[in-house]
């Protein structure tokens, strides 16, 4: 015995059948272009697809500063762009296992004896990240508190 | 090239040990092979990772390739002589398809194999993009492997930078256990395939229990709507192009659902409930919750049919049937396993939460105060309820339309609530619910809920999205018989049976 057949199921399914058709043709474009991708960027090094999904000059500053900073080290990371919530994490990512200590906003850094309290004596630079992908900059630890003095910071 | 391998090698890491520990479990044994990598492969992270994770933090074994080796070899070997023992691969349940059917069926079965193809293909030609992968689940990753610990210095150590450090660390685990296992590099993202996997996973569960329950047009459209959502593939942040812990968590709690509704009752499909359970403990803070859920959907059904029957007896002053006792016996049964398996998880977590101190987290728990909570929980709702609308409804990146789809589905079909379905159709309406309950209490306590639903929202839908999926199957099943579009709809249904 089959239920009563309604008009409501008709247009369901018409509207379910619609959806099918947009999304999976969505679906087909992008595995059909990121395939594509795959083929033409075979052969990249890791280095080579990180400067083309970040940016060269973000790619370059991580390396330069992980060629300074051992393995084991530490730093102090900064927020050189407030507007921006992510850089700090990406640069910690990408540093990682190097320990981090957070500080904050670079333009709210005001009181140096505070701030060097936070600063523990593993942690011999500074890091400060820049937007999403901007180059990271590398501070040596003292250079970057005789900055904040002469800013007046102390 | 190198990449390609190196990803698929990572998934055959889970797959291989997870495919043959399929074996120790009748229930999953039945299944037929395609449909029981699905199961397979959920089973193996849960117990590769599982175990790694478990080794490392209670005997301080080191996460380097002896480990990941030996851990694959020694499962793979328990679960091959479950195999030889039970000598089922002819008992295998084999239920072909009519000839025009397995056409239609493979045809929708290609969307879904297309798409996971790409995702790999994503892996292979993007570095990670994500926010949370970035922010928590890879860098935990890179601490872990530094050290070869679950409790590495940089996490134990109050001082240091660490976004949740409380989260537990399953999935970093299994990337862990990729990169050793492949020898990769400092920015070689071989783990990546490991995350993608989880969509074909879940589209292979998903269809099995579908297919049990709905028939194979309905399990197929089902696998097809899910195939073409973004949030749940390509999105960056939180589908499986990302190492987002959502999908991962939705398919380990949706997989234990489907196995603890099944119709065939087996206790041993109760500890394989439970192993994925107590993966989904291990892999976000809302598993362990998810899990409640789950075994509470899954008690609903027998518990108020076991309720009906003691009021039918205490009228009938005779003793319930043998047959309906024995079944829910069993049903009891597996549930009790399940629920121990998962407990002793929990346990185990609870002991490696306790070593790490907690800083950069949220603390949902301390906002919550039941004088605030109860009125808030509706008062609070205009706050957000807007900005839910509008990203379920007005956002085409992220679901395609999907929900204006879905909507008169369960309008046409809401039949299947009442009547012989009602067994399955609530406990998966409950399963669905489960994580937007989450989010209704996140928002609730929340400072700028608002905010917060902008990136949790569509996560806390993936997290349900196996119950949902199982869900649409039925109300498509039940709409299918109530149209009269065309005549092929009745026909295809009765096939689909």
């Amino acid at each position: 015995m089959w239920p009563p057949r309604s008009l409501l199921a008709s247009f369901a399914l018409a509207l379910f059948a619609l959806y099918l058709a947009a999304s999976l043709s969505w679906a087909a474009l992008n595995t059909a272009r990121t395939g594509v991708l795959m083929v033409r960027v075979r052969g990249e090094t890791p280095f080579q697809e990180r400067s083309r999904s970040y940016s060269p000059e973000y790619a370059e500053g991580i390396a330069t500063i992980r060629r300074t900073i051992p393995r084991e080290g530490a730093y102090l990371l900064i927020n050189g762009t407030p507007e921006e919530r992510g850089g700090p994490f990406w640069v910690k990512y990408d540093l990682a296992p190097r320990r981090a200590i957070f500080l904050g906003d670079l333009d709210k850094l005001d009181n140096i004896d505070r701030l060097r309290k936070r600063m523990p004596r593993a942690a011999r630079w500074v890091v400060i990240a820049h937007g999403p992908y901007g180059r990271p900059e590398l501070i040596e630890r003292y250079r970057f508190v005789q900055g904040m003095k002469g800013r007046g910071g102390a | 090239m190198r990449e390609l391998v190196a990803n698929l090698a990572g998934i055959a890491l889970f797959a291989v040990p997870g495919f043959a520990l399929t074996g120790l479990f009748p229930g999953l044994r039945a299944i037929p092979w395609i449909r029981r990598l699905g199961f397979g492969y959920l089973l193996g992270v849960a117990t590769v990772a599982g175990s790694l994770y478990a080794l490392s933090a209670l005997l301080e074994v080191p996460l380097r390739r002896p480990a990941i080796f030996g851990t694959a070899a020694v499962l793979t070997a328990a679960g091959l002589a479950g195999w030889i023992r039970s000598r089922l691969a002819r008992r295998e349940l084999r239920r072909g398809l009519p000839g025009r059917a397995r056409l239609a069926a493979l045809a929708l079965a290609l969307a879904g194999a297309g798409v996971s193809a790409g995702l790999i293909a994503d892996a292979v030609a993007y570095p990670l993009r994500d926010w949370d992968g970035r922010m928590h689940w890879s860098a935990q990753a890179r601490y872990i492997r530094h050290e070869g610990s679950v409790l590495p210095l940089a996490i134990i150590r109050g001082q240091w930078f660490i976004n949740h450090p409380r989260y537990p660390v399953l999935l970093p685990v299994a990337q862990v256990a990729v990169l050793e296992a492949t020898g990769a590099g400092e920015d070689d993202m071989f783990f990546r395939g490991l995350y993608a996997a989880f969509f074909p996973a879940l589209l292979l569960v998903l269809y099995d229990g579908a297919r049990r329950w709905a028939g194979w047009l309905p399990a197929g459209l089902s696998v097809a709507a899910a195939s073409g959502i973004p949030f749940l593939t390509f999105f960056p942040d939180g589908g499986a192009t990302s190492s987002y812990s959502d999908l991962p968590l939705g398919c380990f709690y949706g997989a234990a659902l489907v196995l603890l509704l099944r119709g065939r009752t087996l206790p041993s499909d109760g500890i394989a409930a439970g192993l994925l359970l107590g993966a989904a403990v291990l892999t976000k803070n809302e598993g362990t919750i998810l899990a409640g859920f789950a075994l509470l959907a899954a008690a609903l059904i027998p518990g108020l049919r076991l309720w009906r029957k003691r009021l039918w007896r205490k009228r009938q002053t005779a003793p319930i049937p043998p047959a309906p006792r024995r079944r829910l016996l069993l049903k009891g049964a597996r549930l009790c396993a399940a629920a121990s398996v998962m407990v002793a998880i929990l346990a185990f977590f609870l002991f490696w939460r306790l070593q790490i101190p907690n800083r950069q987290d949220e603390m949902y728990e301390d906002f919550v105060t039941a004088g605030h909570f109860f009125p808030d929980v509706i008062t609070r709702i205009p706050e957000y309820g807007g900005q839910i609308l509008a990203q379920t409804f007005l956002t085409w990146d992220h679901w395609v339309g999907f929900w204006w789809a879905a909507i008169p589905l369960f309008l046409a079909g809401w039949g299947v609530l009442k009547g012989r379905r009602a067994a399955l159709s609530w406990p998966l309406l409950i399963g669905f619910a489960a994580p937007l309950a989450i989010a209704w209490g996140a928002y609730t306590v929340h400072w700028h809920p608002d905010e917060l639903v902008k990136v949790t929202w569509e996560r806390f839908l993936v997290q349900g999205s196996l119950p949902l999926f199982l869900l649409l199957a039925l109300l498509l099943r039940e709409t299918l018989r109530r149209s009269p579009l065309a005549r092929w709809s009745v026909r295809l249904a009765r096939l689909s049976q």
